[in-house]
């Protein structure tokens, strides 16, 4: 069942002249199994935003449906849906609270009802997928981790609970760059197999690109774009323009136009980025 | 005199019933009055610690760390030291107290008994350091995760520091505050030679560094200037870490048979090397 937001309002504070209007008027649909990368800068709704699929928050105006539930309805059953929508939260330590780390990835899947051995498979696969070792690390708290390590026992939380949605809020910050790769296809990896739909809360756009179907920029409480990452990304002065930074390369790319080079700016990778340039150069020869 | 001199330091952490682990390995360090250095590594690698270490926060079980010639093992140094070396943490929301910008940025000279006519003035030169002058009458709370930062860091320049050590201070912003926040620790640098210690995982806050040190397992590993460093290649993919897009794309272009340096770091440089 598809996310679908009707003129999604809400406002922080309503009637007190701290009021903020988070979210104006936003309309969207998700489908089943998107991949989306979700972008914007600090203040510009996103985390708002998503705190509405799971019904954390609930809409000043307008309406949201996730997983065929109406989250302003009365007598919803919000605790189901948050069975179903999985939710990361941006400072992983906000999200730790047990004494082990294997009771704190045990926590949520505890109440789904599994079997002794079930849930332990569970926190071991979990674990594993943020290269985490049950054994080495299972038995120690969470708060006595490096600030990295946190944040992938965070994730294996939620990732433990299996849900049909997951949605994550700047996964991969504070994550050296082995493990951003490695939480990126991992992500991949699960899709693949379970057609979950998986939002991606970003800064970083040139991280999230190459594996996002779909990106939506915000800006100051809006949608302000909506399409592939190619199409996104082949904005890029009107990304600088809302205080968005172009990825490097598409900054090379800009700045190579800018001095008289024909060459796209749309590339996602250092390999795509090679491939242009090599395929300019030689026009260039060619020419001479 | 160097700033920092750490001989042969060790460090655990106590780890559960009977067990520990050892955050620090022998690690020796020398770092200069106004150097800009700039840490990486994997998580868990030992630079939080190591951060921690250069302002006697925690101590060394063996080897000794000595801050401008005062060993932090020494109790009678433990505030000058807090003093001189000022800390900026990851999360913005955490290190903001008071109701108010100046009130936050007075909260460090008034616990070391600065007297109130000085306050004033050391707040707002401090802010004005940071380019948040006027700012000084907002909530804290209602500013962006770059200008947080900036007001923590003006805090702790209000205390008068000689150095600033920050363990990831941009892992939470956007690029706007990413940047804001980079422009202003290296104009500090640049301008009034404060030494920094900046704690990264993002290759590119490296590229302006005067040194770059690359931590493995609770050691230094590699060490040298930016350019140095990215360009080896294979001693830092044997790490899993990688050089700068940027550089890496020097590279290969180099591999493909055209005239780029192995150690191309920004953006500019790139550009200019290839319409050449
Ligand atoms: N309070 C603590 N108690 C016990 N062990 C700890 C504590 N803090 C860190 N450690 C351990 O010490 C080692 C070094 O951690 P440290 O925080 O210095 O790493 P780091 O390089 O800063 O990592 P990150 O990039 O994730 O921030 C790790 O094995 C970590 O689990
Ligand atoms: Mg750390």
């Amino acid at each position: 069942m598809p996310i679908t937001a009707h003129n999604l309002c809400h406002e922080y504070s309503p009637g007190t002249p701290y009021a903020i209007k988070a979210l104006k008027d936003v309309s969207l649909e998700i489908a089943d199994g998107e991949i989306v990368g979700l972008i914007g800068h600090t203040g510009s709704g996103k985390s708002t935003l998503i705190q509405h699929f799971n019904g954390l928050l609930k809409p000043t105006s307008g309406w949201i449906q996730v997983q065929g539930v109406n989250t302003v309805g009365k007598g919803v059953n919000l605790r189901q849906l948050r069975q179903k929508v999985g939710l990361v939260f941006q400072y992983p330590e906000h999200q730790l609270f047990e004494e082990t780390v294997a009771a704190d990835v045990a926590f949520g899947p505890k109440n789904l009802g599994l079997g002794k051995d079930r849930l332990e498979q569970r926190v071991h696969d979990a674990l594993a997928a943020v290269d985490l070792d049950l054994d080495e690390i299972g038995h120690r708290s969470p708060f006595e981790l490096s600030g990295g390590q946190m944040r992938r026992v965070a994730i294996a939380g939620v990732l433990a609970m299996e849900p049909e949605i997951l949605i994550l809020d700047e996964p991969t910050a504070g994550l050296d760059p082995r493990g951003r790769n490695d939480i990126l296809s991992h992500l991949r990896r699960i899709h693949q197999h379970r057609r979950l739909t998986l939002i991606i809360v970003s800064h970083s756009m040139d991280e999230i690109a190459a594996m996002v179907d779909r990106i939506i920029v915000m800006d100051q409480g809006t949608i302000h774009a909506d399409g592939s990452p190619r199409e996104i990304f082949a904005q890029g002065e009107d990304l600088r323009a809302i205080g968005l930074d172009v990825p490097p390369l598409t900054s090379l790319m800009l700045e190579l136009q800018r001095r008289g080079m024909s060459v796209p700016t749309d590339v996602l990778t250092v390999q795509e980025a090679r491939q242009a340039l090599l395929q300019s150069l030689k026009g260039v020869d060619g020419d001479a | 005199m160097a700033l920092f001199e750490i001989k042969g330091a060790n460090f655990f952490y106590p780890s559960g019933e009977d067990s520990e682990i050892q955050a620090l390995k022998d690690v020796s360090l020398t770092i200069e009055e106004g150097e800009f250095v700039v840490i990486i590594g994997h998580n868990g690698s030992g630079k939080s610690t190591l951060a921690k270490l250069l302002n006697g926060l925690l101590l060394p079980a063996s080897g000794q760390v000595v801050v401008d010639g005062k060993n932090t093992a020494d109790k009678q140094h433990y505030w000058p030291i807090r003093q001189q070396v000022g800390m900026v943490f990851q999360n913005p929301d955490n290190q903001l107290i008071a109701t108010m910008v100046e009130e936050d940025v007075a909260f460090g000279p008034e616990n070391l008994g600065v007297p109130t006519p000085d306050i004033v003035k050391r707040v707002e030169e401090s802010l004005r350091q940071v380019d948040m002058l006027s700012y000084r009458r907002h909530a804290p709370h209602l500013l962006s995760g770059g200008q947080k930062q900036r007001i923590a860091i003006a805090g702790i320049l209000a205390m008068r520091p000689r150095c600033l050590v920050l363990d990831e201070p941009t892992a939470m912003l956007d690029p706007r505050g990413r940047r804001e926040v980079l422009e202003t620790v290296r104009r500090l640098n640049r301008e009034e030679s404060m030494t920094v210690v900046w704690i990264t995982h993002h290759m590119a806050e490296a590229v302006h560094a005067d040194r770059v040190l690359v931590m493995e397992d609770g050691s230094i590993v590699m060490q040298g200037t930016p350019r140095e460093v990215f360009s080896k290649t294979k001693l830092l993919q044997s790490l899993d870490l990688d050089a700068p897009d940027i550089t890496r794309l020097g590279q290969m272009l180099a591999e493909d048979g055209y005239a780029i340096s192995q150690d191309v770091l920004t953006v500019e440089e790139l550009a200019v090397e290839l319409c050449r």
